[in-house]
């Protein structure tokens, strides 16, 4: 296996609001697409006939643009200001006022990316050379911007060794991967897609009472590890067609919402198999899912 | 018999006009007409076909377009899907009444429509499969069932002949084979984000809820316990004006809740290196009773097959990872700090290890790498002694070499 | 003329010029080149002046008025300034420079697409963006992106690198010695402004520049780092009135606001000569925040929409200044399909 070590990314402003539902790391869905970008802008190149396969994330840190004030119990996201428009008043000609906004939640980020190529022959320096131009270029990643970027580096993976060797270089940092069979088993076991979630996430206080009278509260999650809801893809919720106002009205259009579901943040060491940490396109059109999904999940 | 959910929301809707209209100086004779005429109007056979009329004035969706943006206009969806257990949160899979559009002078209309009859259906649901329960309910008024029944549906439809979708909606080309896309206007579930809310709020302002917290302030037993979120955020929908965006918007007062999807935090301003010794000072016990426990389990077991030892083996990784969790939270302070006169105490080879200023001393004096391998095995072998203090197994001569090996592999989570 | 068929209701711009976050340091004017240490934020509670009109009660009544100006109005907020042996203020930042103007990053309509692509490419032959960036060069030169930390700085010293290729190019400006209302095309911001039309036009992928600026302010002086927007959902009472921006523990200018004031290059709008407020940010609507006000409006067709119509479908502009703030809108980047959808 040939991997793309794109270490150590800086990003600025990439989007944070991954879903509806949830703050904090972007969604799966921006890393692969960045990454399928970058792939789509190597068609200006010589190297138009590589592909990426998979691609695994590692956050070494981030900064998540919120709020809260003391004795606050929800966080507050921290905005930017929209420019004015011009007030439709009489008086003043110049008058002017903020149009209606959305909030949007930004972070800043450190990444690190591993992309699995298929195709990569010859001339592996003018190829890493090649990225590292278009890294540092005009290429965005999860709507944010990369101040700068470490160079790439081709890594061959072949065996036990070097597949110890490029997570170490990932180190230390976090790195995503599906939990969906959690979500999967309490969806199994009764639950709505919505408690399933929540469930995992909640702390539970329950207490014991000892044959003594004595009481014992204990509080903890239902698993261990650092479980939080992610956004791997989209549902569709109507059918393909064209409408009006597409962004490009070649292409099949539908509504679409975000799903969620549960990933887990482990460091790279717990890495027992790449695919563990490896992320792919999937389709599922007799459900309507565009699915980011874990090449081989861990459970 | 009119339902009683019927009867008590029109006896309401003619209270709140009654005490509108009557004033201190009204007179009794114009009080009487008013009440007359208030028993005309807000009867159901009076109330009903007007407000069936009125109900194309709003729309029902499940994603608004307003939530992607105040002006984007985007046609109205009712989203639908099979539920199945496929471990995702998406319409479908979670039960949640719909939202609504327009004209808010209407949304009698829509209360009417989604209240709830004696066996705890809607009336929606009752119009809609056109129940005999509800053809009795409406038995009286002057316009045909049908007629009304079509009018009322009239909020689940859209008049619109073409769809649109909004330059101000996130619109995301997915690849669905080589170079081949599908574009997809990406909407706001704001019934699901709704119910979310709801059942955050529930969890923690409840009455049990209030309860529990309350025995565990005072140490005292609760049976039903009770659950928390942490660290959730809150998004604004519509400025001061939420009931732009929808009406369940505006009933959430412009504001929904958000999870928090953040990565662990390495650098804890709490935590305290080590004086003496990293594994009796910076490892808690406490935090590794259940790994000992199923791994003397394992070693309890009278079989000894592959799958008994790679469980055990895996276990043991399980319990080196969190070492090396917490080495790594070590490694996040600022380095240099084994310098200061607290640590002279701590030996060289848990310094090197631990603090970040020996980054390249660890590359060329790699005998410390040894110390810290003999000292872990020991650790490991004393926690268990410690944890398990019943077990006759003393991990011994036999099963200390496979820890030690099963380090010497962890290596790379350690170094 | 047929304006349906050429119609782009979903269009968009990346942004070409792309700032970092500015790091704020303390320093000496001395030592700046060689030690400067972070500064952090602090958080300092202030007492409020009592600047509200006072009821006439409270006003007539001596003892209330004192009462009234004795209660402690105590406000927490954050603050930041230069250590007691520092004089002097350090602003790092990275500036990204990016080619492609002439194509948007989505346009749903071909031939709209193909009319705006001619018009940019044409742009870009004749004027190779030479007038922008010499104006984006000087206000990298005259330490406008400082901001309030401009005001009253004995010296200002700007440092410029480039980062891209082997160059190894370096700039030193003066920028106390530059104005910030007018540009003078001076010839010291030459090389520079060179540099960043190459990249704008495409003669260069991409170009990355390292800027320092060093302003002396004096012993202990407050510096003004960027304010947050909270848009505040808290209900808790006790709240910072002012809470100030810092990335990783260091006080910080955000790039959104360092962005703002390179492209403060905006002297092409209807009534610049009467309202004597200089040059302003490229926006749309001529927008500037803390005046309230948009100076170019459409009533009076000075706005981007108005001139872009025409410009992107091959109408020659009134002159070349419209042109040119019609290319700096779209070098700032943002969404404008048309129609209002």
């Amino acid at each position: 296996m040939k991997m793309l070590l794109v270490p150590r990314l800086k990003i600025q402003n990439a989007n944070g609001l991954s879903s509806p539902y949830t703050i904090g790391f972007p969604a799966m869905t921006g890393w692969l697409g960045a990454v399928h970008a970058l792939e789509r802008k190597l068609a200006a190149t010589e190297f138009d006939y590589v592909r990426f396969k998979s691609v695994g994330v590692v956050c070494h840190k981030m900064d998540l643009q919120t709020h809260r004030g003391d004795g606050d119990f929800v966080y507050s996201i921290i905005g930017t200001g929209n420019p004015l428009i011009p007030k439709t008043q009489k008086g003043d000609p110049y008058n002017a006022e903020r149009p209606p906004f959305v909030e949007e939640a930004r972070c800043h980020l450190t990444v690190s990316l591993v992309i699995e190529c298929e195709g990569l022959g010859l001339g592996l320096d003018r190829f890493e050379e090649s990225i590292n131009q278009l890294v540092q270029g005009r290429l965005k990643m999860a709507g944010g911007d990369i101040l700068s970027a470490n160079p790439v580096e081709i890594i061959p993976v072949d065996d036990e060794k070097s597949r110890r060797q490029l997570l170490r270089r990932l180190m230390p940092g976090f790195c995503l991967i599906e939990r969906r069979d959690l979500m999967i088993k309490a969806m199994q076991d009764g639950l709505d897609g919505l408690d399933a979630l929540l469930d995992h996430l909640a702390v539970h206080h329950t207490a014991t009472e000892d044959e003594y009278g004595e009481v014992n509260w204990e509080s903890k999650r239902r698993e261990k590890g650092w479980l939080v809801p992610i956004a791997t893809g989209f549902h569709g919720i109507s059918p393909l067609g064209q409408v009006k106002n597409q962004r490009d009205p070649e292409t099949p259009h539908c509504f679409a919402e975000s799903v969620v579901t549960l990933g887990e943040f482990i460091m790279p060491y717990r890495i027992e198999d790449l695919y563990n940490m490896l992320w792919c396109y999937e389709t599922d059109m007799d459900h309507n899912l565009y699915l980011c999904r874990q090449k081989q999940p861990v459970n | 018999m009119l339902d009683p959910a019927i009867s008590t929301f029109l006896e309401e809707r003619k209270q709140a006009w009654l005490k509108k209209k009557i004033k201190s100086e009204t007179t009794d004779e114009e009080k009487l007409s008013l009440e007359e005429q208030a028993a005309k109007d807000f009867s159901l056979t009076g109330w009903l076909p007007d407000a069936a009329r009125r109900a194309k004035q709003l729309s029902m969706v499940s994603h608004p377009g307003k939530f992607s943006h105040p002006s984007a206009k985007v046609s109205s969806i009712i989203a639908t899907g099979p539920r199945q257990a496929d471990g995702f949160l998406r319409s479908g899979n979670v039960e949640a009444e719909l939202d609504v559009l327009g004209n808010a002078a209407a949304l009698d209309v829509y209360k009417f429509l989604s209240l709830e009859m004696a066996d705890g259906a809607t009336v929606l649901t009752h119009v809609e499969k056109a129940t005999p329960a509800s053809k009795e309910q409406f038995a009286d008024c002057p316009v045909a069932y049908d007629e009304i029944r079509q009018e009322l549906l009239a909020i689940k439809q859209s008049d619109e002949t073409t769809i649109s979708t909004s330059s101000k909606v996130k619109q995301v080309f997915f690849p669905v084979a080589e170079r081949e896309y599908h574009l997809l206007s990406v909407l706001t579930p704001s019934s699901l984000m709704f119910q979310m809310k709801d059942r955050i709020r529930a969890l923690h302002f409840s009455e049990t809820t209030k309860e529990a917290r309350e025995a565990k302030k005072s140490r005292s037993f609760h049976e039903a316990g009770f659950s928390e979120l942490f660290g959730l955020s809150v998004i604004g929908y519509g400025g001061t004006k939420p009931q732009n965006i929808s009406v369940l918007n505006n009933q959430h007062g412009g504001a929904a809740y958000l999870l928090p999807s953040c990565p662990p935090v390495l650098a804890d301003r709490k935590i305290q290196p080590p004086r003496r010794d990293f594994f009796s000072d910076s490892l808690w016990l406490r935090f590794f009773k259940d790994d000992f426990q199923k791994f003397h389990d394992q070693l309890a077991l009278d079989r000894n097959n592959i799958h008994v030892r790679n469980k055990r083996d895996w276990l043991i990784r399980a319990i080196i990872y969190q070492v090396a969790d917490r080495l790594w939270t070590m490694r996040s302070l600022e380095s240099g700090w084994s310098a200061s006169e607290n640590y002279v105490n701590l030996p060289r080879h848990h310094k090197i290890w631990l603090d970040q200023v020996y980054l390249e001393t660890r590359e060329k004096e790699p005998q410390w790498f040894e110390e810290i391998q003999k000292d872990l095995a020991r650790w490991f072998v004393r926690s268990y002694r410690k944890l398990q203090p019943q077990s006759d197994i003393s991990l011994g001569d036999d099963e200390l070499p496979h820890i030690k090996k099963m380090i010497a592999e962890c290596e790379e989570a350690l170094r | 003329m047929a304006k349906k068929e050429n119609t782009a209701s979903v269009l968009a711009f990346e942004k070409k010029l792309v700032p970092s976050d500015g790091f704020m340091y303390g320093t000496t004017w001395d030592e700046r080149l060689e030690k400067v240490t972070p500064l952090k934020l602090q958080e300092k509670s202030v007492r409020g002046t009592i600047s509200n009109r006072l009821k006439k009660a409270i006003k007539d009544d001596p003892l209330k008025l004192d009462a009234e100006v004795e209660k402690p109005n105590l406000q927490r907020v954050d603050s930041c300034g230069l250590a007691m042996e520092q004089d002097t203020l350090k602003l790092s930042f990275t500036l990204k420079i990016l080619s492609g103007v002439q194509h948007p990053s989505a346009c749903n309509n071909q031939a709209f697409n193909e009319s705006y692509t001619r018009a940019a490419e044409q742009y870009i032959q004749e004027e190779k963006f030479t007038e922008l960036a010499h104006r984006y060069a000087e206000n990298i030169a005259n330490g406008r992106f400082l901001w309030r930390n401009r005001v009253g700085a004995e010296k200002i010293d700007v440092r410029v690198k480039v980062l891209t290729g082997d160059s190894g190019q370096e700039w030193v400006f003066d920028a106390a010695e530059m104005s910030i209302r007018e540009f003078s095309g001076a010839a010291a911001t030459g090389q520079l402004a060179a540099e960043i039309a190459k990249a704008l036009s495409g003669e260069m992928d991409f170009l990355l520049l390292g800027v320092e600026a060093f302003a002396l302010i004096g012993m202990a002086q407050d510096v003004y780092p960027s304010e947050e927007l909270v848009l505040d959902k808290g209900n808790s009472k006790s709240k910072k009135s002012k809470i100030l921006y810092d990335i990783d523990g260091v006080a910080g200018i955000h790039s959104q606001k360092i962005g703002n004031a390179l492209r403060t290059i905006d002297t092409w709008y209807p009534d610049y000569e009467e309202i004597k407020i200089g040059p302003i940010a490229v926006e749309p609507y001529g927008a500037v925040t803390n005046l309230g006000k948009a100076y170019r409006t459409p009533k009076a067709k000075a706005d981007f929409y108005t001139l872009f119509d025409r410009f992107a479908r091959g109408e020659k502009l009134e002159d070349k200044n419209e042109e040119h703030y019609v290319m700096a809108v779209l070098v700032r980047g943002g969404v404008f399909g048309e129609g209002g959808n």
